[in-house]
């Protein structure tokens, strides 16, 4: 048995659209339908220039983030059938640029991720990147950032903030999420330089905790706990760098 | 149409801000709604403000008040028994309470407590102890408010004379002869 779904997705095409516009359709669905085959669907047999992003289908490659019903949600992972006897509205991520329908500019989150370089840096007293090393962490060790590494920068948590809603220069939960997991993490050096972005205006003080980014975060990586222990640590850098000469 | 595959069409489409967005959305609300309180807060402490200024401004030393002083402190009194003004202390009552009922399950958010090389139970076993919370708060106040009565009782009397209250206990701690000033 097929039950009905009635899907409103925002379109915009940029060749031809001053602004987005609605498309309504109509799709059959089953108990296994995600959102993410649902507008397979429609691109196969009703409407095959609707564009979205996608790829592994399974929740880890974090491409296909989109507003349902106004909340942001990975189409891969939402089922058509909670949402039974209501109607479904699709438009593409919040606080991001439009591309093209449902694709979204994530350029401004893909430089932020990078500049807070999200990589291990060694300790200047330990062997550099080439020599050969082990690296030995204990279980208590890897606990302090190991639910912060699920991050699949999906940027729902972005879709999310109020913060960078009406301030896009906020670093933002996502980047200031990974820089506590690789600060906390015993084999990072870099610690010292990254504190630095977290400090800044544009950094943990920027976020005033609304915590809806955790409420969204389709990994459970519970951003907004990372930021307010970086509120911790930022607090902590303040007060030591107070009793440090010439700083 | 025919395609110009040698112009970029891109023109991303920026989707404005509404003044309005933060009543879209229940958790927005009800993150403003906490937010907000403060406001209501800050109504209370002008409130004890005015209390202060009716009161300590006309304390001659430390356990005595000059008539004036005393005379201005009753009226305010009279003013803070309005139904108006009780009406708006219930409400600062309720959105304190408000505010400290949704911002107490945030707070393990802030804290990590590694057990056993796991994140702890506590995290969890902090969430939702309101009970906790309130004895502790209890203990405060209950130190702070005897340690005030202890240093200033003439002053606690003072104040809770033109009300009315606490008449006969008054009666029994300064003798029957009355207050002592």
């Amino acid at each position: 048995m097929a039950d009905k779904m009635k899907i409103t997705v925002q379109r915009y095409r940029p060749e031809q659209d001053q602004q987005p516009w609605d498309q309504s359709f109509e799709v059959e669905y089953t108990r296994e339908t995600s959102l993410l085959e649902a507008l397979n669907q429609i691109k196969d047999t009703q409407e095959p220039t609707l564009s979205f992003r996608w790829s592994c289908r399974m929740a880890i490659c974090g491409s296909c983030g989109m507003m349902v019903n106004g909340v942001p949600k990975l189409a891969c992972k939402t089922f058509l059938r909670d949402y039974a006897g209501q109607e479904m509205r699709i438009e593409p991520l919040a606080n991001f640029p439009v591309e093209r329908d449902l694709v979204v500019d994530l350029s401004d989150f893909i430089e932020k991720l990078e500049r807070i370089k999200p990589y291990i840096i060694p300790k200047k007293d330990e062997p550099q990147p080439g020599e050969q090393r082990e690296y030995i962490q204990t279980p208590a060790q890897l606990e302090k950032y190991r639910q912060f590494s699920m991050c699949i920068n999906c940027g729902i948590c972005y879709a999310a903030c109020p913060q960078y809603k009406i301030n896009k220069e906020f670093l933002g939960p996502a980047a200031l999420t990974l820089i506590y997991r690789y600060n906390e993490d015993s084999r990072d050096g870099g610690k010292e330089e990254r504190m630095k972005l977290v400090n800044q205006d544009t950094g943990v003080w920027s976020c005033s905790f609304v915590g809806y980014c955790s409420e969204c975060c389709p990994k459970g990586v519970d951003p907004a706990s990372a930021i307010q222990l970086g509120k911790v640590e930022s607090a902590k850098d303040y007060l030591i760098s107070m009793f440090k000469k010439g700083e | 149409m025919t395609m110009d595959l040698d112009k970029s069409t891109r023109k991303p489409f920026v989707r404005p801000v509404e003044a309005s967005w933060w009543t879209k959305k229940g958790f927005y609300l009800a993150y403003m709604l906490r937010e907000g309180t403060c406001l209501l807060v800050l109504a209370f402490v002008l409130e004890m403000l005015g209390l202060y200024i009716m009161t300590a401004l006309h304390i001659t030393d430390i356990q005595h008040m000059n008539q004036a002083g005393l005379e201005s402190l009753q009226s305010y009194i009279k003013f803070l028994g309005h139904p108006v003004m009780i009406a708006f202390n219930v409400l600062v009552l309720i959105a304190v309470l408000y505010h400290a009922f949704t911002w107490f399950p945030l707070m393990p958010k802030a804290t990590r407590v590694i057990i056993k090389d796991r994140k702890s139970g506590l995290y969890k076993l902090l969430e939702g102890k309101y009970l906790v919370a309130l004895l502790v708060l209890a203990f405060v106040a209950t130190t702070a408010a005897g340690i005030i009565f202890f240093y200033y009782p003439q002053l606690i009397a003072k104040l809770l004379t033109p009300l009315g209250l606490f008449e006969d206990a008054l009666k029994g701690l300064f003798g029957s002869k009355g207050l002592p000033f």
